[in-house]
């Protein structure tokens, strides 16, 4: 128990003080004289408090705002919570339609097959079908078909040497001698 | 401990025009005084005190009764007028303090000019608190609130609340002691 704690408890306690605090205070005449020193302090500062005339005509103007305040028709009621349920449920579908239809827009198998011809196309469709419903193998399938019929017919078909040749002689990095 | 009934709660919350006049009415001067010890300036308060009447009056719907009515008001005011400290340029307005109705007529002139004086001194050495603990000591050496109310206005725990009221009335010893000194 130190001295502060013995302090405050005296002092904003209920009166009901634990045997611990009360003891301490028995005992230390500085904790003593700081309780009594804060008391008196504590009854002095209720005594400062400033008095304030009463302004009658304001009064009686504050309490008409507040009573028309509370009961005018246009203040927050329960009243209006349906009506806000149903702006929050307009607002989030209108946001919702919004996401999806830009989500569609821009969509990789709708920019594939903007470019592509009607064949390819139908590939494409096919290939985006099997990705969705088919099994993992029919997956890996048609996702090579798709790549294929995507950038099959943009990107030239380059031979094993021409790679070789593009690419260099290999860098083993002086692992094997 | 059993708390006592909030007398105004099911009045205020069915809008009754009575209750709600008695309300303010009985509320106003300890809100002002509260709001005038925060912000120091009494023209302020009373605008505070204004808004805090008009925004409890359209909050009575959402208010759940977890607390009083009266810390309901105070917590509403105590929040405004920190906004006001925070964003306007504060006056340093000092409080003259009005003489206080129902003044002992056995005084003498010279011992009221003296308490006065000691007065306007302790609402000096008030302001020079920090925010919380000032608002801890005006509630409840000004407008008698006790820990578990102060505790809901400023939404504090009840310990909070009772180790500010302290170091507030710490500090004030040890900055009076100060100024007496110099």
């Amino acid at each position: 128990m130190t001295h502060d704690q013995a302090v405050r408890l005296a002092l904003t306690g209920s009166g009901l003080m634990p045997a611990e605090v009360k003891q301490h205070i028995e005992h230390c005449g500085r904790c003593r004289r700081e309780i009594d020193d804060l008391r008196a302090l504590g009854a002095e500062m209720a005594g400062a408090s400033p008095v304030l005339s009463r302004d009658a005509e304001w009064e009686t103007k504050l309490i008409a705002k507040t009573v028309a305040a509370a009961t005018k028709p246009g203040a927050r009621t329960s009243r209006s919570l349906p009506w806000r349920a149903a702006a929050a449920v307009f607002i989030l579908a209108a946001g919702l339609t919004g996401s999806l239809s830009v989500l569609r827009l821009e969509s990789p198998g709708r920019s594939i097959q903007a470019n592509l011809s009607i064949k390819e196309q139908q590939s494409v469709s096919r290939g985006l079908g099997t990705l969705a419903y088919g099994t993992t193998e029919d997956s890996t399938v048609a996702l090579l078909n798709l790549t294929e019929s995507s950038v099959g017919g943009q990107v030239e078909k380059q031979s094993a040497e021409d790679l070789e040749d593009y690419l260099g002689p290999v860098d083993t990095g002086g692992w094997n001698g | 401990m059993a708390e006592a009934k909030d007398p105004w709660l099911d009045d205020i919350k069915a809008k009754r025009q009575d209750a709600l006049e008695a309300f303010v009415r009985a509320h106003t001067a300890p809100l002002v005084r509260y709001l005038a010890g925060m912000v120091r300036n009494r023209a302020d308060a009373e605008e505070l005190a204004q808004e805090t009447f008009l925004r409890f009056a359209t909050s009575l719907d959402s208010f759940r009764g977890d607390c009083s009515t009266r810390s309901f008001l105070f917590r509403i005011g105590h929040n405004l007028a920190l906004n006001h400290l925070a964003s306007a340029t504060v006056q340093r307005e000092i409080l003259t303090g009005e003489v206080p109705e129902g003044r002992n007529p056995g005084r003498s002139p010279d011992s009221d000019t003296l308490e006065e004086e000691r007065n306007i001194r302790l609402r000096r050495v008030l302001k020079t608190l920090p925010t919380q603990q000032r608002s801890v000591v005006i509630l409840r050496t000004w407008l008698d609130l006790s820990f578990r109310e102060i505790a809901e206005v400023l939404s504090l725990a009840e310990g909070t609340v009772k180790a500010h009221y302290f170091f507030g009335l710490r500090n004030l010893r040890k900055t009076l002691e100060v100024s007496c000194d110099a």
